[in-house]
C-alpha cells in the first residue's frame, strides 16, 4: 500500500495561515523542503497532519487554540493524498466558537465526487495509522526517546502493526470467537465439551445402550414364555374337553353350548361392527348431538359463512385498470392488493367449506341408533358370561362326580390364565408406545423400549455434540498455538533484521561512537563504550538513533509511506547532520522536510545538488499574514537574508 | 502468483508448520495461505472454521 502527500491547504489557522496552499503536484517529488522560519506555524502543521492522518478527537481547548484571531469563527486544514495512485481529500472542519470539530472525506469512489463526514481511508489503511503510529511517520520528537524508554513499547509494537502481525492476532481473536460460537450452539444440547465431561458422556451412553439390548432380552424371553404356556393351555383345554366327553350327557349339553357360543360370537362381531359404524356418524350417537349440528349449519347458511371474497376475485382486480369503487389502479395499489389477496381464502377451500355447511345442514339419521347397537351389545356379553358360567358348570359337575384329572387339569388352566395376564402385562408395559398407557404403567426407559430407544438417542446426540465441541476446541488451541508460533518467529527475525540494519546505519550516521542497539525489547535498548546509561546519550545521539530506526523499519514495510520531519537536523553536530542529510533522503520514496535556518549548513544544502526536490518558502508579512513562495532561488535567497538579519 | 509475504514471516510458517509433522499436508497448506490471507485483512468465518477442521488433534478421554 502506497501512502503519498499531494499537499494541504490552511484556512484561518494560527501562524498568521490565514490563507496558505501547499502544492506537491498530483505526482509528488521525492523530497520537499519547506523553510518555515519559527513562529509560521511549523508545529501546528506537524500536529494538524497527525490528526488528519489519524483521525483523532481533538479537546475543545485545541480546537479554539488553534484559531488564526480572536474573531475568527471557522478554520479549516485540508489534507490532499493519493493511495495506492487513488486521490484522497481530508478536511478538518473547525468551529473556534463553539470549539469543535468534525472530519469529511472526498474520494473518487464516491460517484458525486461529494464529502461524505468521517474519515474514508481504506479500511487497511485506517487501521494503521494509529495515533500512536501516526508519529512514526509524521516524526514527533519526543519520540526519539519514547523509542527508547522501557515500559512503552513503541519499538516493538511499531514493528507488529506495520509488518501486519498483528493482523494473525486477529486472525487468533476469531478462531477463539468461532470457538465460543460453537459453544454457545452446543450448550443446549450438552454442557460436557472437555475430556472428562466426553468421558462421562460417553459411559452414559455405553450404559443406555446395554440397557435397551438387556430390555429387548427380557421382551424376547417373554413372547417365549407366553408362545409356550398358550401352547400348554391349547392342550389342557384339549384336555378337559376329552374328560367331559367321557360323560354321554355332559358331552351333548357341552356341544349345545359350543354351538350356541359360536352364535354368540357371530352376534357379538356383527354387533360390534354395528357400533362402530353408528360411533362415525355424530348424528347417530345422540339427539342432542345431531339437534346442535343441524342447528350449526343453519346458523352458518344464515350468516352466509365462509364471509369473504376468494383470493382469485383480488388478483382478478389488480390486473383492471379501475377499481370497483371506481378509483384507477396504480403500480402501488396493485402491489398492495396482490399483498393482501393471499389472506384470503381460495375457490377450493370455500368450496370445501360450502360442502361442509350442506352436509352439516342435511345432518339427518336415526339419532336412537348407537343406544339401540349399545343394549344389543349389553344383551349379548350377558349371553357369553351366562355360556361360560354354564360351561365352567360342566367341569365342576364332572369333578364332583370324583374326577381328580381334571381337577388338576382345571388348575392348571387357571394357573395358565394368571401366568398369560401377568406376562401379558409386562409385556405390554415393555413395548407400550401409547403415552396413556406409559403412565398408567409407571413406565421409564428404564423398563420401555420406545422409551428407552428415545434416551439412547438424546445420550448419542449429547455424546456426539459434546465429542464434536470437543474435538472444535481442540483443533482451535492447534491452530492458534501454531499462529502464535509463527507471529513470534517472524518478530523475532523481525525486530534482528530492523536492529542489525539500525546499527548498520548508526555505524554510518555516527561511526565515531560506537553507538550500537543491543536488544529490540519493547523498546530499544543502546550499548556504546562511552554510555553508562540511557541518560547519558545526548539529543543528536537520541535523534540518530530514532533516524536509524525508522528508516530501518519505514523502508522495508509492506507499507510504502511518507517520512515528514521537522526541523531534521537542529540537534545534531554539523559531522552528524552531513552523514544524515546524505543517509536519509535515499531511504523513503517522499520526504517532507520542515526546516529552519539554523539547518541550511551541511543539512539543506545537501540537496542544493539534488534533482527533483521542491523547495518552498513560507513566511509572514507585513501584515502578519504568511505567505508561501515555491522554488529554490527564493528558498536559497531568503534563506539567505534570513541568515543576514 | 507470489506470495505476498515478507521473507521473515515467509521463512517462520515454514519453519513451524515444517515442524507441526502430526498434521496432513492439506491442513498446512491451508493453514499457510489463511495467513497470507489474513496478513492482507481478508478471510472470513468459513475460511477460519474449515482450516480449523481439517486439523488432526488427539481426542483421547480422560476417564
Amino acid at each position: 500500500m502506497d501512502l503519498r502527500v499531494l499537499g494541504w491547504r490552511y484556512e484561518n489557522i494560527r501562524g498568521g495561515l490565514r490563507d496558505v496552499s501547499i502544492s506537491l503536484d498530483s505526482s509528488p517529488g521525492r523530497w520537499t523542503l519547506i523553510q518555515m522560519p519559527n513562529g509560521t506555524g511549523k508545529t501546528t502543521t506537524m500536529s494538524l497532519l497527525r490528526a488528519v492522518f489519524s483521525g483523532e478527537a481533538l479537546t475543545p481547548q485545541e480546537v479554539y487554540d488553534l484559531r488564526a484571531a480572536d474573531i475568527t469563527e471557522t478554520g479549516l486544514f485540508e489534507l490532499r493524498m493519493s493511495v495506492n495512485n487513488k486521490p484522497f481529500r481530508i478536511q478538518l472542519r473547525l468551529d473556534f466558537k463553539n470549539r469543535t470539530h468534525q472530519y469529511w472525506t472526498a474520494r473518487s469512489e464516491v460517484r458525486s465526487g461529494g464529502l461524505e463526514e468521517g474519515i474514508s481511508l481504506p479500511k487497511e489503511l485506517k487501521r494503521l495509522l494509529s495515533r500512536d503510529f501516526t508519529r512514526l511517520f509524521v516524526f514527533d520528537g519526543e519520540l526519539a526517546k519514547e523509542i527508547r524508554t522501557v515500559g512503552k513499547d513503541r519499538a516493538a509494537n511499531a514493528i507488529r502493526i506495520l509488518y501486519r502481525l498483528d493482523h494473525l492476532d486477529m486472525l487468533n481473536i476469531k478462531v477463539g470467537r468461532l470457538v465460543e460460537e460453537q459453544q454457545q450452539r452446543s450448550a443446549a444440547i450438552s454442557t460436557a465439551t472437555e475430556r472428562r465431561g466426553v468421558a462421562r458422556g460417553k459411559r452414559q451412553y455405553e450404559t443406555v445402550v446395554t440397557r435397551r439390548t438387556a430390555l429387548e432380552t427380557e421382551q424376547k424371553e417373554l413372547q417365549k414364555r407366553r408362545k409356550e404356556m398358550e401352547g400348554r393351555k391349547t392342550t389342557v383345554a384339549a384336555l378337559i374337553s376329552g374328560r367331559i366327553d367321557q360323560d354321554e350327557a355332559l358331552r351333548k349339553r357341552k356341544e349345545q353350548l359350543e354351538r350356541e357360543r359360536q352364535n354368540i360370537d357371530l352376534s357379538l362381531l356383527e354387533a360390534g361392527h354395528q357400533g362402530m359404524s353408528s360411533l362415525r356418524v355424530p348424528a347417530k350417537i345422540h339427539p342432542g348431538i345431531q339437534q346442535r349440528l343441524v342447528a350449526l349449519g343453519g346458523k352458518l347458511t344464515h350468516l352466509k359463512l365462509p364471509k369473504t371474497i376468494s383470493v382469485e376475485f383480488f388478483k382478478e382486480l389488480a390486473e383492471q385498470q379501475d377499481c370497483v369503487c371506481g378509483r384507477p389502479v396504480t403500480e402501488l395499489i396493485k402491489r398492495a392488493i396482490l399483498e393482501r389477496a393471499e389472506n384470503y381464502l381460495a375457490e377450493d377451500q370455500i368450496l370445501v367449506i360450502n360442502q361442509m355447511k350442506a352436509a352439516l345442514r342435511e345432518s339427518s339419521a336415526d339419532p336412537e341408533e348407537f343406544t339401540r347397537v349399545a343394549t344389543q351389545l349389553a344383551s349379548i356379553l350377558r349371553q357369553l358370561r351366562l355360556n361360560t358360567t354354564a360351561h365352567d358348570q360342566l367341569e365342576l359337575e364332572r369333578v364332583e362326580a370324583g374326577d381328580t384329572e381334571l381337577e388338576h387339569l382345571r388348575q392348571e388352566n387357571q394357573q395358565l390364565e394368571r401366568d398369560l395376564d401377568t406376562t401379558a402385562q409386562k409385556i405390554e408395559k415393555l413395548t407400550t408406545r401409547d403415552p396413556a398407557r406409559q403412565r398408567a404403567l409407571s413406565a421409564s426407559s428404564e423398563n420401555n423400549i420406545p422409551l428407552c430407544d428415545i434416551e439412547v438417542k438424546r445420550c448419542q446426540e449429547k455424546l456426539a455434540t459434546a465429542t464434536n465441541t470437543l474435538r472444535f476446541v481442540l483443533q482451535s488451541e492447534c491452530v492458534k498455538t501454531l499462529v502464535s508460533k509463527i507471529s513470534a518467529l517472524a518478530q523475532l527475525r523481525l525486530t534482528e533484521r530492523v536492529r542489525i540494519a539500525t546499527n548498520e546505519k548508526l555505524a554510518q550516521i555516527v561511526p565515531s561512537e560506537s553507538l550500537r542497539v543491543s536488544r529490540i525489547g519493547g523498546a530499544l535498548e543502546l550499548e556504546s563504550r562511552q554510555l553508562s546509561s540511557k541518560t547519558g546519550v545526548s539529543e543528536g545521539q537520541s535523534l540518530a538513533v530514532a533516524y536509524a530506526f525508522l528508516t530501518s523499519l519505514l523502508t522495508e514495510a509492506p507499507y510504502k509511506l511518507p517520512f515528514i520531519v521537522d526541523s531534521p537536523a537542529v540537534s545534531l553536530d554539523t559531522a552528524v547532520r552531513r552523514d544524515v542529510g546524505d543517509l536519509i533522503p535515499e531511504l523513503f520514496d517522499q520526504m517532507i522536510m520542515f526546516v529552519i535556518s539554523s539547518e541550511r549548513e551541511g543539512f539543506a544544502d545537501a540537496f542544493y545538488q539534488r534533482e527533483g526536490v521542491r523547495y518552498i518558502t513560507l513566511w509572514r508579512d507585513g501584515e502578519d499574514v504568511t505567505q508561501a513562495r515555491e522554488g529554490l532561488e527564493y528558498f536559497r535567497s531568503f534563506h539567505q537574508r534570513e541568515g543576514t538579519e | 502468483m507470489a506470495s505476498p509475504l515478507y521473507p521473515e514471516l515467509e521463512n517462520a510458517i515454514t519453519e513451524i508448520l515444517s515442524s507441526a509433522n502430526d498434521q496432513t499436508r492439506e491442513f498446512r497448506q491451508r493453514l499457510r495461505k489463511l495467513i497470507e490471507n489474513a496478513t492482507l485483512g481478508n478471510f472470513t468465518d468459513d475460511d477460519v472454521r474449515e482450516v480449523i477442521e481439517l486439523a488432526v488433534v488427539d481426542e483421547e478421554l480422560e476417564d
